[in-house]
């Protein structure tokens, strides 16, 4: 078993790390030969990483394999996901965050880097997101992405993208995410879309020739009438939902207000479901990936997994952990 | 021109295991990060022998160009940082260069204004064979 070097990064209190770029710079070359799987996890809902027109940080350069790799997330109680409404929108005050102007905040290009539970946001790049087509492996994980323009870029050799979303706060923008490489794209339970009271998106995903996309319990919406998708790669959708009237094979018309989201407008976007959603149960169960969601329940919640990266739960009420945070006030 | 710390990396971190990994990594003179002149730095940062951290006046449209990586367009081998500091350069006062020379830390950190006047262009590694990354991975010092 390799040894997990694990540190603790921050802008406050007495970390190993003060910020992700140096605990990434610290990391060996080599982690095979170490034997090592080098962790991060920022500790924080206060970190703030803003490194204004350069990238929040970089992973790659270390030699690894699926087993010995580098990897980012947020502690417990740090990051967006854990804070009251309104989730899925950035707010650097409620979750640890990297925000950049003009570059890609994050950047993976390295083999089997792994990165989870962090919120990004960049004003004007057209890649918040980038996963570098040098690597093999990356692992994404509910991860919110939010910028004025595309969100995502996905390169590099069978990179696997869960319970992220990506949000367009312009609309009218060419595409929430790129995707480039002829290595299948795996994006399992995530959500592209730009708020409903906003201009709609040419398309959600732009696919260029080369492409290969597999998409599964995702939801597209916002986008235009008919791109759910553009290009001429290949691209497959197994169980998701869009709000487009002719959507592809795999991808159920489910309208904004029929997929019953908290809050689906720009001002307090809340995305997660509630109990009328048509997006409950009308997933596909996964046996390898998403076994919870991004607020902890355990998937699947009834018949099987719900489309979108939230697994609506009954007893948490509508908005899943805020209805808990509302009881132990004892508030409603 | 805001007085910045940055955080400088002073020998090569090599990868032997190839080419492009090699150049991904953190090289001599590389400014790994550009902080805030009162940056806090933690003990295991202030004890990493192959960092220093100089605080210097640098012009705001410099800052970012520290730490921009090399093209990537048709380049596996793109370097981490597109520009190195001098850290030989004979511009460097002698105190900076006893400072950047000693791997005890005993100095937390150095004020040189001089230091990002070294800057320059490092060459790129975008047509370095295989025969010539072996003999650099023989020649050279580092980790």
């Amino acid at each position: 078993m390799p040894t997990v070097v694990e540190s603790t990064i921050s802008q406050s209190g007495t970390p190993t790390y003060s910020t992700p770029t140096l605990w990434e710079a610290a990391k060996p070359a080599n982690l095979v030969s170490e034997d090592k799987v080098w962790r991060g996890v920022i500790q924080s809902a206060s970190d703030n990483y803003s490194t204004g027109a350069s990238t929040t940080l970089e992973i790659l350069g270390s030699t690894t394999d699926a087993t010995r790799y580098t990897e980012l997330t947020v502690a417990d109680g740090a990051s967006h996901l854990d804070n009251a409404n309104p989730v899925y929108r950035f707010d650097s005050s409620k979750g640890a965050a990297f925000q950049t102007t003009s570059a890609a905040a994050l950047v993976v290009a390295e083999n089997y880097a792994r990165v989870s539970r962090i919120q990004i946001k960049s004003t004007t790049a057209s890649q918040q997101i980038n996963t570098d087509a040098s690597a093999t492996g990356v692992k994404l994980d509910s991860i919110l992405a939010e910028g004025d323009n595309s969100n995502g870029n996905f390169a590099g050799t069978t990179p696997t993208i869960v319970d992220c979303v990506f949000i367009n706060r312009t609309g009218g923008q060419a595409s929430l995410a790129t995707v480039t490489g002829s290595s299948q794209k795996s994006f399992i339970n995530c959500l592209f879309a730009v708020p409903s009271d906003l201009t709609a998106n040419t398309r959600a995903i732009f696919l260029n020739s080369s492409g290969n996309a597999h998409f599964t319990n995702c939801a597209f919406m916002n986008c235009s009438s008919t791109a759910v998708h553009f290009g001429t790669g290949t691209i497959a959708f197994v169980t998701c939902a869009a709000n487009n009237a002719s959507p592809p094979t795999g991808v159920t018309n489910i309208s904004i207000a029929n997929a019953a989201f908290v809050e689906p407008t720009n001002t307090n976007t809340d995305f997660r479901i509630t109990e009328t959603s048509d997006f409950i149960d009308a997933g596909t169960t996964s046996a390898t990936h998403a076994a919870d969601d991004p607020f902890g329940t355990a998937r699947p919640d009834g018949a099987a997994y719900d489309i979108g990266p939230h697994e609506y739960t009954a007893s948490a009420g509508g908005g899943g952990s805020a209805g808990i945070n509302l009881l132990l006030l004892g508030v409603g | 021109m805001p007085l910045v710390t940055l955080v400088i990396q002073v020998r090569d971190k090599n990868n032997p295991d190839s080419i492009e990994l090699d150049a991904h990594n953190y090289k001599e003179g590389d400014v790994i990060e550009v902080l805030a002149p009162d940056h806090k730095f933690t003990e295991a940062e202030k004890r990493n022998p192959d960092w220093r951290f100089v605080r210097a006046n640098v012009p705001q449209g410099a800052l970012d160009a520290l730490t921009e990586p090399e093209d990537r367009t048709d380049n596996p081998r793109w370097q981490r940082r597109r520009r190195a500091l001098d850290l030989k350069s004979l511009g460097l006062s002698q105190a900076t260069r006893d400072y950047l020379a000693d791997d005890t830390r005993a100095v937390e950190s150095i004020r040189d204004d001089n230091i990002v006047t070294s800057n320059f262009t490092r060459p790129s590694r975008k047509n370095e064979t295989e025969q010539e990354f072996t003999a650099r991975k023989i020649t050279r010092g580092g980790r």
